[in-house]
């Protein structure tokens, strides 16, 4: 069984309009699965659907074998699942220690299992420790970014999902982003990735899908799909 | 070529050197567009590559850090948004920007209400009978005593079309990303005003979209900016089959 599983999943914002038409998607434990796809393809609200920001008008989303659709955010969160939104979504007033422990909120009724996230994360985030003390509007973009993945591994989830890693980093940033990943992964972490940077997202994944008007337009395994990605984005541009 | 004219040479729309920048960030960088007068052109490329940019340096909203912009030989650049306007450029903005409070017949009104008065205005009556019309035409003549803010997103998007062709002369329609997240049957009567208007009333278009298959059935030729720079130009195929730009929508 995969860890997360959507089945004929339908959603959208506004009635009449459904961003999702239809989408089934498996993600398996251990590897980073990719999304890409043009703009308004559904991406992003995927997302938001599997982590319960809106939920699904039909369809089912399971994780580990237990159904989430129906679920809120914080409760999502407290079964292991994870979510890095785009940009830097980060506290900018509070120092970093307090964005980990917000991090780790829905915990905070424990505070010694609070304490002891986040001092495992100091020893992934040796850079932010360093500025434990310091509000995060002293950060550098970079460290942001950084700040904002450690505040969601804080609770060291199964399933990560990240939308647009990379968007608006410097080259050198976007590098340490998906190193990050990489790591997250070798360390066990399940990763769903949404990535504008086409080439990126299917170095780094293991299975990538291809979505478009809301729906699974291709999917196949990284060295098939990789040997596909060429032809398919050229198709895209023919809107064929 | 210097000073504010120059041959126009069958072009509508020029654009020299064109750039803008946000801080470290060009956006928009020595852009060469150039549009025939009539023409349905689409206008791509990858997020962040500086389309919407483009627009709001053609229609005034910003200033460009260099370049220049010429409109039927005319230089625009130096204007105010609502002298562009007067000069015949319409836009309508991705995220609808109306006058919520106003009816959507008021909506509609602006543009000829707010004509300068030099080269005489049209009466109140034809003023009247192109507004319903125009209305009729974009499917909103029975919501035309509601507020604007009732509209939905795509009435919105409608709503905006109709004020901008309301302008008396209506050279250039700029327009950003009309398609986006609107009903299926209003992206068809979105098509459909664009393609009359073209071939009726010669009204040139500037269309931005990431719905290829919409773009594709209206523009015969599409440019392709990508970082701020025009990369490509040519048929959808054309520019399909083309390395550059493969390589941008990669992200490589």
């Amino acid at each position: 069984m995969a860890l997360l599983e959507l089945d004929g999943i339908v959603a959208g914002y506004v009635e009449g309009i459904d961003v999702l038409n239809d989408v089934g998607l498996r993600v398996e434990r251990g590897t980073i699965t990719g999304i890409i796809g043009p703009n308004g393809a559904g991406k992003s609200t995927l997302l938001k659907a599997v982590f319960g920001f809106l939920h699904p008008r039909r369809g089912r989303i399971t994780f580990d074998g237990r159904e989430i659709h129906h679920l809120a955010p914080h409760v999502i969160k407290r079964l292991g699942i994870s979510y890095v939104a785009q940009g830097a979504n980060i506290f900018p007033q509070l120092t970093v220690t307090e964005n980990l422990e917000v991090g780790a909120w829905v915990f905070r009724r424990d505070a010694s299992r609070v304490a002891a996230m986040v001092d495992r994360a100091w020893a992934t985030f040796p850079r932010l420790r360093e500025k434990r003390r310091l509000r995060a509007t002293g950060l550098s973009g970079g460290e942001a970014k950084m700040l904002s993945f450690a505040k969601e591994l804080v609770t060291e989830p199964s399933l990560l999902l990240v939308d647009e890693p990379s968007a608006g980093l410097a080259p050198k940033i976007a590098a340490q982003v998906y190193a990050r990943l990489l790591e997250a992964r070798a360390s066990g972490a399940t990763i769903l990735l949404v990535d504008q940077n086409i080439a990126k997202a299917v170095e780094i994944s293991d299975y990538l899908y291809m979505l478009e008007m809301g729906q699974v337009r291709h999917q196949g395994p990284q060295p098939v799909f990789a040997d596909q990605v060429r032809a398919l984005v050229r198709n895209a541009l023919l809107g064929i | 070529m210097t000073g504010d004219r120059m041959p126009a040479n069958g072009w509508l729309l020029e654009t020299r050197g064109l750039t803008k920048r946000f801080g470290g960030l060009t956006a928009v960088n020595q852009l060469p567009l150039r549009v025939r007068e009539g023409e349905v052109r689409g206008l791509i490329g990858p997020n962040g590559s500086g389309k919407t940019t483009t627009v709001n340096l053609l229609s005034g909203l910003y200033r460009p850090d260099a370049g220049e912009i010429y409109l039927r030989g005319h230089r625009i650049d130096r204007l105010p948004p609502h002298e562009i306007t007067h000069h015949g450029v319409a836009r309508t903005f991705q995220i609808p920007k109306l006058f919520g409070n106003m009816t959507v017949l008021e909506n509609v009104l602006v543009p000829a209400l707010a004509e300068p008065d030099r080269r005489g205005r049209r009466s109140m009556g034809e003023i009247l009978d192109r507004a319903r019309w125009l209305l009729d035409f974009v499917t909103l003549d029975r919501l035309r005593h509601a507020p604007a803010k009732e509209l939905s997103g795509g009435q919105s998007m409608l709503l905006q079309i109709a004020r901008g062709l309301m302008l008396r002369r209506i050279l250039l329609f700029l327009m950003d990303e009309p398609f986006a997240g609107v009903h299926p049957t209003i992206k068809d009567t979105i098509m459909e005003t664009i393609v009359r208007m073209n071939r009726e009333e010669r009204v040139t278009f500037l269309v931005v979209s990431h719905e290829m298959a919409t773009l594709r059935r209206l523009a015969p030729v599409v440019s392709v900016m990508h970082e701020g720079a025009l990369i490509a130009e040519g048929s959808f195929e054309e520019v399909a089959n083309h390395r550059v730009v493969l390589e941008a929508y990669l992200g490589a």
